[in-house]
């Protein structure tokens, strides 16, 4: 499905927009350039963009300040659309006298395209268009750093709803229905007893989908509460930190102490990556343990083991009349041969013993590599309390200063290590699937989710049971299964499609710097040098992976949509923006830049050379009415008055 | 091949089981090779009723003859069988061996292992503290081979 932005006409909107049309033709440029100054409308542009496609009700204090000016009581933004090539008016009608709005559409469809009530796209668009969804595409900046933010699953969600899989989850509750609609059935037919047996087995399913439901949200309670505790929890090790630098001489002991602490702990890893290769390895744990693994190679070595002759020789030598040494071989003696043939080994394990043997009789080892490695740990380990105690030491000499705000900090840290502590038990009590962990941890189905998963499973059997409908829920279960299992392994898959996209982008945008995506989970989550988590990520950097992301969903959708953004560029250092401005255009069939003059520079003159680049200037004259230029003579020597001052 | 952990021995590593730094194998084995070193097998009862993982993690595969070596090590000591006893040598490693397995150990070899592993966990549990991080375990359990056996 295409969608196309034709144009847009405002009626009584503020900044200016008392009757504007701006008109990108029935088959618009890829590129459209409208440079708008500050204070002519383009927020307030894409604000009705968004509300438009995703046909938001907006409140009465929206509508009102959406007015031009207090003499005027109506107003209307107008949108001109193409989806599939068929042309869409819709309009979007303000009422400043009582605050509401309205929408109306003009499909081709209607015989004279005259304008219905409502906003009225195809099904498929409005399911897609939801006012999350329309802020990927009606860019909004904020969401830059949204779609980075672990718990608003901004960027799984836009997968989910791009790529339809919320569709899989419409179908899940389909089942649901159908299998509860074929159990009133079922009740409604049965007998008093029976009926009654169907009233407890659905009140124990309700109850347990009650729990259930409770502890889902405690679940979330608790981890947001985690996520709130563990950022102060670094807040209050920042703030710690910044007490200590307020004296001079603690600041530079702190920060060789510091710089200590890092060497210790990458020395640590690189330790314990190569003690952890010892350990696996059996003769390098002892020299024992090689002294007797020589011992055994050599030993099957000298008694001539495994022997040659294998269980199937005598096997074979039962089915014959005779013996080799040519006596007759008889029934009694035939089965004690194939009960003796069993004491040998077979084929297969002599050559398996054989292998062993060798790798018995070859095994070697440094004996003093595990005490080596072990004593530097030791080391480290011993260094690194130390150095835990000397910064410990720094905020104790603070303290004793008469810092107070430092030990009440320090207060609070404890609190919050213990809190986080607790808060870590109650989640895995909460949520353990492991059998062993549920019991050592007293969860029952009243405080374990997975187990009250399985009370519902369980009630919903009876109850399907007592209404004589298991055998349908079974085969629904299967089905909701399959669409479950269906949709995790297609997100997974796309968020790694996207996930290589993305990075792909990242290295043209910002090749200087090894920014890239190390997951998307519910966000986009970060990496620089591949090593730890990036979190300090500055305004641009976070604009070039919203952008790298966005692009790459947009992109490979099933959807073709507009790509409609304002100030492209205007956080981007001009490098990062003549990457931007080559690169974007690429991937998109239509994209709108409301641009101000300052972002010519680097962005809007990477397009002077390209072909099919609409340039439009909107601009409003010194009596507040706005003016609209066609061209890019006048869009490259506009000068706004900003830039006049 | 199905390894099971000893009942204790999930709480005891809990908080160092990070994959692939430190496996819930590692714990394993490290108490498989206490076990087998000290020649002590624990009992059924001790373990926990599901296998915890099918078959060794890559890092482990290079070493099935080894451990399976180690397995008939043990088991000719604990059995007493003399050392140029062949054919009683011979009908144990008939007795755990099978080829077509990728630990090339039979399903008496791999309950053995667990056996092992569940009374290598005991003297573990005996002579540590649950370990709160790996680079402590490591050095402990560099310890418990070194200080505590060298004494035996």
């Amino acid at each position: 499905m295409e969608l196309r932005v034709l144009g847009w006409k405002y009626k009584n909107i503020r900044g200016g927009l008392g009757d504007v049309t701006v008109a990108l033709d029935s088959s618009p440029s890829r590129w459209t350039l409208i440079q708008m100054p500050n204070g002519t409308g383009k927020t307030t542009t894409m604000l009705l963009f968004r509300a438009v496609f995703a046909g938001e009700q907006l409140t009465p204090d929206e509508v009102l300040s959406l007015r031009a000016s207090d003499s005027v009581m109506e107003g209307q933004f107008e949108l001109r659309l193409s989806i599939d090539d068929k042309p869409y008016r819709i309009q979007l009608r303000l009422n400043f006298q009582n605050g509401t709005c309205e929408y109306w559409t003009a499909r081709s469809e209607l015989r004279g395209g005259g304008l219905e009530e409502g906003l009225l796209l195809p099904r498929e668009l409005k399911r897609l268009l939801t006012r999350d969804f329309t802020r990927l595409f009606v860019f909004d900046g904020e969401l830059a750093k949204e779609i980075r933010a672990v718990g608003k699953d901004r960027a799984s969600n836009a997968i989910r709803t791009l790529y339809r899989l919320d569709q899989l989850e419409v179908l899940i509750l389909q089942v649901d229905r159908l299998v509860k609609e074929q159990q009133e059935k079922s009740a409604s037919i049965s007998t008093a007893t029976e009926r009654k047996g169907v009233t407890r087995w659905r009140r124990a399913l309700d109850a347990a989908k009650a729990k259930r439901a409770e502890l889902s949200a405690d679940l979330k309670t608790l981890q947001k509460k985690q996520k709130e505790r563990d950022s102060r929890q670094r807040t209050v090790e920042t703030l710690i930190s910044g007490r200590i630098e307020q004296d001079h001489s603690l600041k530079q002991r702190k920060d060789v102490l510091v710089r200590e602490k890092q060497d210790i702990e990458r020395d640590l890893v690189e330790r314990v990556h190569r003690a952890m290769g010892i350990v696996r390895t059996p003769a390098k744990l002892h020299g024992r343990v090689l002294q007797r693994l020589v011992a055994l190679g050599n030993r099957l070595t000298h008694l001539k083991l495994p022997k040659t002759i294998s269980a199937e020789f005598f096997k074979e030598l039962a089915e014959q009349s005779h013996c080799v040494c040519g006596r007759a071989i008889t029934q009694p003696v035939r089965e004690a041969i194939l009960v003796r043939a069993d004491d040998y080994l077979a084929e297969d394990q002599i050559l398996v013993i054989n292998k062993m043997k060798l790798a018995l009789r070859e095994s070697s080892a440094d004996e003093n590599e595990f005490p080596e490695v072990a004593e530097q740990m030791t080391q480290l380990l011993r260094g690194l309390r130390k150095n835990r105690t000397a910064q410990d030491q720094l905020e104790l000499e603070r303290v004793e200063a008469g810092d107070t705000e430092l030990e009440q900090l320090r207060a609070e840290a404890n609190e919050l290590s213990r809190d986080l502590e607790e808060m870590a038990t109650s989640l895995e009590r909460l949520t353990t699937k492991d059998a062993i962990r549920q019991r050592l941890l007293g969860a029952t189905n009243e405080t374990n989710l997975p187990l009250c998963e399985a009370e519902v499973k369980r009630c919903q059997e009876k109850h399907a049971t007592a209404t004589k409908t298991l055998q349908f829920v079974l085969q629904a279960d299967v089905v909701k299964d399959l669409v479950s299992t269906t949709s995790d392994l297609t997100l997974q898959a796309l968020r790694e499609r996207l996930r290589v996209a993305t990075n792909q982008k990242l290295e043209r945008l910002v090749p200087s710097e090894p920014l890239r995506v190390a997951r998307i989970g519910g966000a986009l989550e970060l990496e620089s040098n591949g090593l730890t988590s990036k979190t300090g990520v500055s305004e641009g950097q976070s604009l070039s992976v919203a952008y790298a992301f966005l692009t790459s969903l947009l992109s490979e959708a099933p959807y073709k949509l507009p790509f409609i953004v304002d100030s492209p560029a205007v956080s981007l250092d001009t490098e990062v923006r003549r990457e931007v401005g080559e690169l974007i255009p690429e991937l998109f069939d239509q994209m709108i830049m409301f641009v101000i003059s300052s972002e010519r520079e680097g962005f809007a003159d990477a397009f002077y050379p390209r072909k099919d680049v609409r340039y439009i200037t909107l601009w409003k004259d010194g009596g507040n009415v706005a003016h609209v230029r066609d061209g890019q003579r006048f869009f490259r020597s506009f000068h706004s008055r900003e830039e006049a001052e | 091949m199905s390894f099971i952990l000893h009942q204790g021995a999930r709480t005891f590593f809990r908080a160092i089981i990070a994959p692939p730094k430190f496996l819930m194998f590692d714990a394993y084995y490290c108490c498989l090779m206490a076990g087998l070193d000290a020649r002590l097998i624990g009992s059924a009862d001790e373990l926990e009723g599901e296998v915890f993982v099918n078959g060794y993690p890559d890092d482990f595969r290079a070493q099935a003859e080894i451990i399976a070596g180690l397995l008939l090590d043990a088991e000719l000591d604990r059995k007493d069988i003399q050392e140029m006893d062949k054919s009683s040598i011979e009908r144990e490693m008939v007795k755990l061996i099978d080829p077509t397995s990728a630990t090339r150990l039979n399903i008496e070899g791999n309950k053995l292992l667990n056996l092992y592993a569940a009374a290598g966990f005991r003297m573990i549990q005996e002579r540590m503290l649950p370990p709160a991080n790996v680079d402590e375990f490591v050095v402990a359990y560099h310890a418990f081979w070194h200080r505590n056996n060298d004494q035996n």
